[in-house]
Formats: C-alpha cells, structure tokens, sequence
C-alpha cells in the first residue's frame, strides 16, 4: 500500500498576508513616501507650482544658509519646543497621578482634562485669540476688574512665544496625562503594596517604582512631543502669525509662507528637507541614549 | 508561490505609478507676456461662442471672494441667489477668504491643482503677479462690447489694468477717511466741527483724546495697528512725497527720506504709548469696539459699526484724512472682479459679472455692505442716501491709491510690513528698519 506523499507546509509565504499588509503600504508609499521624495527633488528646483522646474543645484541650500527668517524660525521653533516639551511631561505626569484613582469621579477630570485634545487646534487658537485680545479680550477684562494693568498678550514681543505654549500645553496636556495614565495603570499594584510592607512612603514610591516602571511610556511621549513641537505650525499661524516682529516664526510657517504666499515652493521643499533632517538626529540620538525601560524581573 | 509574489510586487508599482501619473496636469505654461485675449478661440468652452448666445446646459461657476465680512457675505449670498434663480441651469458655489496670506494661499493651491475658480473678487496687490502667470484672463473683448461700459467710473478700470489690458472691474475701492467720535472731542475740549488737517493736528488731538489707566491706554486718542500698517503706513509716505515703488523701472524705492519721515511720525504714537495695540486682519480695531477716538476707514467700516448696534453711532463724524505735506493721498484698497483664463464657462462668468455690475446690484452692495458706487449714473444717488459720510468718501475717492502693480508685490508688503512692525515696537529707528527691509527685499528679487 503505498501512502500520499505529504506536502511540505509552507510558512512565511503566504499571499494572503500581503494582501492584507498592501493597503498600508500603498498607503505609506503613496502619501507619506512619496511627497518625501518628491519634496527632496523639488529642493534641487525653482519650483513656483506653476511654471515647469528648473533644477538649481544647492542654490536653495546656499540661500537658506543666509536666510535671517530662517534662522530666527530656527531659534524660536528651539525655544518652543524647551517651553513646551518641559511643561507637558511634567505636568502630564502630575495630572495622570492625580486622577489615577479608582473612583467614578476621577473620570470626570480625566473626560474633563482629555476634551481639549478633540477639538481643532483652529478652533482652539481662535477662542485663545480673543482670550488674548488686548482691547477687549477676556484676561485683561479680569486684570482690568481686579485693578491690575492689562497687559498687549500676543503684541508684546517678550510674552508671544510663552502665549502660544500655554494654548498648546492647555490643548495637549491631556492627551500627554492620557498616555501617562495607561503606564500607570499597568504597573503591578503588589509592588506597592510591597514597598507599604517596607515602610516607603508616597515619594519614595513614586521615585522608586512609577518612575522606573514608566520609563518606556516616558520615552515614547518625548520622542511624539519632541517631533510635535518641531513641528507647530496651527497655533502660531492663527495666533500671531509669526509675530510680533517673527518673535514666533517657526520652521513650519516659514514652509507655509514661503512656498504658499511667495510662490517659492522649491525654497519650502528646501526648508522641509532640512526640518526632516533635523528631527530625525534628534530622535535617533534619543533612541541611541534613550533608557527604553527595562523589565523588571518580578520572579 | 514566487509567481504570486512577483504578483503582488507588480500590482503595487502599477499602483505607485498611476499616483505618479495622477499628479500630472497638462496646463498651459503661462509666460512672462500678459496672454491675449482668447474669446474667439476659447475651444476649452462648453457654451455657446456665437454672439452672446448662451447655452442651456449646466453650468457650475465656482466664485472666490477675499474679505470675511459678514454685511458683503449676505449681500452676494443674495445676489447670488437672485441670479441663479433667474438662470436655473447655473449653480455658483462661493467661497469666501480673508486678505492676506489666508487667501494667497487658496488661489495658489487652486491654480496650482487646475481647479482655478471662475470668478475672483481680489484685491489690486494680485494683478501684477497672476496676469503675468497667465491666471487672470484679460476683458478687454468682453468690455468693449458691454453697453454698461461707459457707465462704469474710469478708476474702476485703471485699477484693474496692467500692460495695456483690462483684467478686471473693481466692484469696490475702499478709499480711507478720518472717522472720529463727536462724544470724545467734547469731552477732551476739542471742537468737533474742526477735524484734525495736519500731521501735527492729527498728533495733537490724539494726545489730548488718549485716555490712561495707569500705564495701560484704555482709550486710544488715534487708532492705528502696530503690525501689518501698510494701509496707514503707504497714504502718510506718499503725502510726504514718497514714491515707495519705481513701477516703470521695477524697483524698490522705499528707503528715502520722506518713508522714513512719515514712519517715524507713526512710530512716535507708540513710542509716546498712545495706542492699544493691534493687528489688521487678526483684531478688531479697537475704535470700532468703541475704545479709540479717531480712526481711519472706510465705508465698509461705517456699515460693520451701524450692524454691530452700537449705542454711539450717532456721534460719528467724518473727514478727509489730513492733508499731506506734498500731495494728498490715502489708502484705497481696490477689490477687482477677474476671471480666471483656465475658466470653462467665460461667457457665463461674464453674465455674472455684468449682473453684478448693474446699478440695483451695486447699489444693494452700497447699501447692504457699504461698498462702492462704481456707477456714475448712482452717485448723486450716494450723496443723497448718505450726507454725512458720502463727501468724506467721495473726496477720497478722488485720489486714493491702492498697492503698486508690480509681480513682488507680496513681497514689498510683507517686508514694508516688517520694516513697520520694527519702528512701532522701537527695536529699530525707521531709517535703519526701512534700510534693513529694503535689502532682504532685494536681496530676494535679485534671486
């Protein structure tokens, strides 16, 4: 009697797999890969979006080596993002441990703390303007009732930039308390409970486990707002304009006025592959010094 | 197994491929010559070509405005709706933007995509720029055969012309007067009958009308903005004698003496702390929220006021704006109807227009958002409906000027606007911040 051959399995071949991997990679090669490489090109050109190219060479490069506007977005896109990344991880943190409690009402301020994350940074930046606004707006309306100097907010060159991080902080803070709170949940409660046995009281807890055991949640919020901050654009546009005198120009809405108010698309294409360049380093030298959590062995 | 493989890898390049393909459009390059007029060759045109015949087909006209005002918005939602209910086979979808970057960057990225809206209501600092590329298309046809043609007032065409064509009709040019408040000037001891007419006057009065608290003004005396001035900033150069651009020869020219004269006398107002600062385009102006004395504006102002239903407008007042030391000038932003040379439906996009340029229309338009009388046959009209304001306006109507038609004009607003920025906030002196300006705009036109 002779037996069926078996048929040999087949792994790591299977059709099907890719099928259902295409559409994300059509995805990721049409719209993400793509203008990246056609923003490289365009770098090289004088593109204005309507006459036809003409290669340049690294004479966009040279231009934006001497660029002042550049250079000042340069040093306020730094400064933002020192405001902001500071601020938002702590406070973050804070407000995660605040309302990491079981009790039905911490949802409330979590609902409370996470609804500005939802709505457009637009909308959020217009309602911030009028807040601002230095005839009528609402904090010099509370200045002015309690007897105290109103103050020109966003016209003044040395509050603009601090004006902008809070309505970006106000905007994502709960979203940074959001990611905190799902590493706290996920650090094991006997580990407090075994410290309490060891007589550790709240900071020498937080110091020794949550942050420890948050490390990898810690790392990954500093890379997203790392990137974020490099990259604000809405608020700026919408609160000062990059004014007063480009105290808020950042890199971005160089890129915006440049290649869509001055017809300089291959100059933006330039300013863009720098940006590229200059976000990446930053996050490959986290990744390279970046502690990304170990785990602890709880045998 | 390889077979499939090779299957997949292919469908994925075709796919990457027609990406590559779709963003391909076949547009006409455009060229540094203003293009002819292509009436009698338009093949690109669904409707009919023969005579004004127009067809019964569908038609979709896609209309862009720049300006967020509320008053105009209903006023051309009006209009609109009137006319599409005369001619029911045409369907106009309108969009509205506001001036600056906001609106630059909506043309630029229609045009750019090969979806460049039928009609355009813009403002005078475009033409130079989008008639060069080929974007505007030129009227001169369309116009020399309208029987309204004579009807229109000259400006109305001058404004819109550039290199001997005709590339629009302005429907509205917002030349600026002196608004200022009667209640004020009684309470500061000034006499309401005799405005301000010199520079000297006009910072007099301001001292005497600016209202302190503290260190904070809670009352402007002169309400004038501290970024984006140009609208203030250009009318006091060019009293003064200023050219600020050389239109024939193409260059820059404001750095001389008499821009920085006039910027310094602007700059002396927030220097002395005599304003609440604001931004045009960003802020409301603080005279019209009712905490300034004097203002510049225009009729379309005066309209936002009465709307807004404040309880002073009874003692507004107006004037000319002061007298210049050379030559009398103020600001006329002129907002100009264009079509656009990429339209597939010109012959209705001109319907429109005529529609819109028949004196019920732009009456409605004086009336509804306090635009222009563009007609001549309506201006006694306006003086009749409007005896306190009509002969400020018309006065200043007789010589505004608008932005200088020149392809950089963007770029001599944005960097005029800096070298004003830098003298209001006192980090430079007018001459070296109008010098500083004047070469990174060169150094950008040189590029």
């Amino acid at each position: 009697m002779v037996l069926p051959k078996k048929k040999k399995a087949h792994t790591g071949h299977e059709p099907v797999g890719y099928l259902f991997i295409a559409p994300f990679y059509l995805f990721f090669l049409v719209i993400i890969l793509l203008p990246i490489v056609i923003a490289i090109f365009n770098s090289f050109t004088n593109y204005d979006l309507y006459r036809s190219s003409d290669f340049i060479g690294l004479s966009n490069y040279k231009t934006l080596l001497k660029d002042p506007l550049f250079k000042k977005a340069l040093v306020n896109t730094l400064v933002y993002s020192v405001l902001y990344i500071i601020p938002s991880m702590t406070l973050g943190l804070l407000l995660a441990l605040l309302v990491s409690g079981e009790s039905r009402r911490y949802q409330v301020f979590r609902t409370g703390f996470y609804m500005p994350y939802i709505i457009s940074m637009v909308c959020a930046s217009t309602i911030w303007l009028w807040m601002f606004d230095p005839a009528a707006g609402f904090f010099n309306q509370i200045l002015t009732s309690m007897g105290l100097e109103a103050s020109t907010w966003l016209k003044n060159p040395a509050l603009a930039m601090p004006c902008v991080v809070i309505v970006s902080l106000w905007k994502n803070l709960g979203y940074c308390m959001l990611i905190n709170l799902s590493g706290i949940k996920g650090i094991p409660a006997y580990l407090y409970e075994a410290a309490e046995i060891d007589g550790a009281d709240a900071f020498q807890k937080f110091r020794s486990i949550t942050l420890p055991m948050l490390q990898p949640t810690t790392f990954f919020l500093f890379i997203t707002t790392c990137i974020s901050s490099f990259n604000v654009f809405e608020q700026v546009n919408v609160l000062t304009g990059g004014g007063p005198m480009n105290k808020t120009t950042t890199i971005v809405h160089q890129i915006y006025i440049r290649g869509f108010t001055e017809f300089k698309m291959g100059y933006a294409s330039t300013i863009s592959v720098v940006l590229m360049f200059i976000v990446s380093i930053i996050t490959i030298i986290n990744f390279r010094f970046g502690n990304q959590g170990q785990d602890t062995d709880m045998g | 197994m390889k077979k499939t493989c090779k299957l997949v890898t292919v469908l994925l390049t075709v796919f990457m491929l027609l990406s590559l393909l779709s963003g391909c459009g076949s547009k006409a390059s455009p060229t540094d010559t203003p293009q002819e007029s292509s009436l009698t060759e338009d093949t690109a045109s669904t409707d009919s070509l023969e005579g004004t015949g127009l067809s019964d087909e569908p038609v979709t006209l896609s209309f862009i405005r720049a300006g967020t005002d509320g008053l105009a918005e209903a006023a051309y939602a009006e209009l609109i709706a009137a006319y599409t209910a005369e001619h029911p086979n045409v369907t106009i979808e309108y969009q509205q933007f506001n001036f600056g970057s906001e609106l630059e960057t909506k043309l630029n990225t229609l045009y750019a995509s090969g979806s460049a809206p039928d009609i355009v209501r813009a403002p005078i600092s475009t033409i130079a720029q989008r008639a060069s590329l080929g974007q505007y298309a030129p009227l001169d046809d369309y116009i020399n055969s309208w029987e309204e043609k004579d009807n229109i007032i000259q400006t109305a065409y001058d404004v819109a012309s550039y290199k001997d064509h005709c590339y629009g009709i302005a429907i509205n040019i917002e030349a600026s007067f002196l608004y200022y408040r009667k209640d004020h000037f009684i309470e500061a001891g000034l006499d309401p009958d005799k405005p301000p007419t010199t520079w000297e006057e006009l910072y007099e009065y301001a001292e005497k009308l600016t209202v302190h608290e503290g260190n904070s003004v809670v009352r402007a005396g002169f309400s004038i903005p501290v970024a984006w001035g140009h609208t203030v900033f250009i009318p006091f150069a060019r009293q003064n004698g200023a050219t600020l651009v050389d239109v024939e020869n193409n260059i820059p020219v404001f750095n001389d003496g008499a821009t920085a004269e006039a910027l310094n006398y602007l700059a002396s107002y927030s220097a002395n702390n005599l304003l609440i600062p604001y931004t045009i385009n960003q802020d409301q102006n603080p005279f019209e929220l009712g905490k300034a004395s004097m203002m510049l504006g225009s009729l379309s102002n005066y309209k936002t006021i009465i709307a807004s239903g404040v309880d002073w407008a009874d003692q507004l007042m107006f004037a000319p704006l002061v007298s210049g030391r050379e030559t009398e000038s103020c600001f006329g932003g002129c907002q100009i109807m264009f079509m656009s040379e990429e339209s597939k439906h010109k012959d209705w996009a001109w319907d429109f227009m005529q529609y819109l340029f028949t004196n019920e229309s732009v009456w409605k338009l004086v009336t509804d958002a306090g635009a222009t009388p563009v007609k001549n046959d309506l201006s006694g009209q306006f003086i009749e409906a409007y005896p306190n304001i009509g002969p400020a306006y018309l006065e200043a109507l007789s010589y505004c000027e608008g932005m200088p038609k020149v392809k950089w004009s963007a770029l001599f607003e944005k960097y005029l606007n800096m070298a004003y920025e830098e003298a209001m906030y006192g980090t430079k002196d007018a001459q070296t911040a109008l010098n500083d300006a004047m070469e990174l705009l060169e150094s950008e036109l040189g590029e």
